[in-house]
């Protein structure tokens, strides 16, 4: 058996894997700590899969290194205590749901009997007990997912990764995947989560990395807006001229669209203080909202994709341990 | 243990896809055939045998080419189906993803590599060896034939589908399924033509081709052993009677060539171990 990692359970030191001429992944550095549920997010193609292929050693970097429980990548000793999920993998139709786990269970070199008795478990975990007998072909695409669930806490891992766990679920399902990740959390299993289901990486997991072109751009707190009432939109008529320069100290403007301006706030409690100096030179505030920026703004804004409001987005203000990394910039 | 454990994975596999029912359904419609064409020539030849008066030797010999081209078909039928089975081995797996949940585990890449191999050992082995038997079985009945040598000559057999398998295993760990498969068809190609180019060769005394013909099978000797096989698969006389042929052995095959040929197989069995170690999944 592995012995117990004293550092972190996943510390990836300036990745980097080329594919011909093109980086899929540029300098990453990443330490997650045991226990952690951290949430790996990214567009297509940034580098994501690539990166779990790593640290799994089923791929090799072409540059930097990094162990995980302790190991250097690539150790199979590393993997004994290691669970994974893969997002589209196939499953045989002919093995029985019990065939497969006891299949997956020798792999790992668990005894006979101890294989038989963590298959049921797992199976009565993710909610397929009485079907481990069925051919799988029989299963739905739901029932598939749990059963890769069910073959990824075998080991009993002390890390799991899990590519897009919930993307064949429905609601229940997603609740129960979400119950199972708190229950590892509770347990001092790290849990490696891939997902775009932001709203699902939001509830679950305690800590993010956005990953785009290779590089981590954001690494910190899932909720990045502890100080998310810093944003401040406006609907904002006759504005004196020099509204902005009246602002100094407590507020720099954002952008403005018309009677609409954004500003971000120099202090937490500084909202009342723009009013009033917006006011007392003559503007009328027909609107004052606070703006909580989510993980979905900060994915669309560091990431290029189109977000719901077209202007170019700013930097997001310190938050908390929240760092904003440019490319290149190793966390 | 964990070998065993893919090897073990592959064989279940090949049973519950029904490889194996496909298998036994074509052989068994392949065996009637051959076995009713079989008498009916065979009822044929000692018809005109009678009507011509002429002696039993001739048509023992037409008996025992019948069983060798049957021999022929076996061996034929035997290399496509260790290509076809032996294709997706690893590169389908790999494209499906279940390699990846696999190597996720404290499994080495040569471990992976041996299990498949072994699958595939012996289902080429059992499959040419039962058909081969079964062909042989029946022509005992039906012609009353069995040639010399048959224990050497399907192990020489065995020995070639061997070859085909292993390079299929090769081909499946470095090129996606079905460029494997049409890399493994061309390579059968290849050791034939090499094996016509032989036997021409020799029948009208030009070297180049000769020499041509008998080193491809260094490349790919699946033709050249069906041909060591098939030596030993005839009787002296069949063999005195015939000169030069593209489909079967007349010379007794070199034991040089027998030992490349299982230094070969272990080679390609190793370049496909060490082919998969080396490969970004």
């Amino acid at each position: 058996m592995t012995a117990p990692a004293p550092g972190p359970v996943i510390d990836a030191r300036g990745l980097v894997k080329c594919y011909g001429r093109r980086t899929a992944v540029d300098g990453l550095e990443l330490r997650v700590a045991a226990g952690e549920v951290f949430g790996f997010l990214g567009p297509n193609g940034a580098g994501k899969s690539t990166t779990v292929r790593m640290l799994l050693g089923l791929t090799r970097p072409s540059g930097g290194d990094g162990e995980v429980l302790g190991r250097a990548l690539g150790d199979p000793e590393a993997r004994r205590r290691v669970g994974y999920l893969p997002e589209n993998v196939h499953f045989p139709g002919w093995f029985t749901g019990m065939g497969f786990l006891r299949y997956h269970g020798a792999l790992y070199g668990l005894p006979a009997s101890e294989v038989r008795a963590r298959a049921g478990e797992a199976l009565e975990r993710l909610g397929l007990a009485g079907r481990g007998d069925d051919p799988l072909r029989g299963y739905s695409h739901g029932m598939l997912q749990r059963l890769g669930l069910a073959q990824a806490l075998l080991a009993r891992p002390r890390l799991i990764f899990l590519d897009e766990p919930t993307s064949a679920l429905d609601p229940r399902g997603r609740r129960d995947v979400r119950l199972l990740l708190d229950e590892l959390r509770a347990q001092g299993t790290t849990v490696f989560l891939n997902s775009h289901l932001l709203s699902e990486v939001e509830r679950t997991c305690d800590r993010v990395a956005i990953v785009a072109d290779g590089h981590v751009r954001y690494l910190g707190p899932t909720r990045p807006d502890t100080g998310a009432e810093r944003l401040l939109d406006l609907r904002l008529e006759d504005a004196p001229p020099d509204a902005e320069r009246l602002l100094v100290g407590v507020a720099r403007l954002v952008r403005r669209a018309g009677v609409r301006w954004r500003l971000e706030l120099e202090g937490a409690d500084a909202a009342p203080e723009v009013a009033r100096r917006l006011v007392a030179a003559g503007a009328r505030l027909h609107e004052l909202t606070p703006v909580r920026r989510d993980l979905e703004d900060l994915f669309l804004e560091l990431t290029g994709a189109p977000a719901a409001e077209p202007e170019p987005a700013e930097p997001l203000p310190d938050a908390g341990e929240a760092q904003l990394l440019e490319p290149g910039v190793p966390s | 243990m964990t070998v065993l454990t893919i090897a073990g994975a592959s064989l279940r596999e090949a049973w519950n896809r029904r490889l194996v029912l496909a298998l036994v359904i074509v052989s068994v419609v392949f065996l009637a055939l051959y076995l009713y064409g079989a008498q009916l020539l065979n009822s044929r030849l000692v018809e005109r045998a009678a009507h011509v008066g002429a002696r039993g030797g001739g048509v023992a010999l037409a008996r025992q080419q019948m069983e060798l081209f049957g021999l022929y078909i076996v061996d034929f039928l035997a290399s496509f189906m260790a290509i076809f089975a032996g294709v997706g081995a690893i590169a389908g797996d790999l494209e499906n993803h279940s390699l990846h949940l696999v190597l996720a585990k404290p499994v080495r890449r040569w471990q992976v590599v041996a299990g498949k191999a072994l699958g595939s050992v012996l289902v080429s082995v059992v499959y040419t060896t039962a058909l081969a038997a079964g062909l042989l079985l029946g022509s005992r009945l039906v012609l009353g034939v069995l040639p010399p040598g048959v224990v050497t000559g399907v192990l020489l057999m065995d020995l070639g589908v061997l070859a085909l398998s292993a390079l299929t295993l090769l081909a499946s760990t470095v090129m996606p399924t079905l460029t494997a498969g049409v890399a493994m068809v061309m390579a059968y190609g290849l050791a034939w033509t090499g094996g016509v180019l032989h036997a021409l060769g020799e029948l009208l005394n030009i070297d180049v081709l000769a020499t041509l013909g008998r080193d491809t099978r260094l490349l790919v000797p699946s033709d050249a052993l069906w041909k060591a096989g098939s030596y030993f698969l005839q009787p002296p006389a069949m063999r005195a009677q015939e000169g030069p042929n593209p489909l079967f052995g007349v010379t007794a095959p070199d034991p040089a060539f027998l030992i490349y040929a299982g230094a070969y197989l272990v080679a390609v069995f190793l370049l496909a171990g060490l082919a998969f170690q080396r490969r970004d999944l």
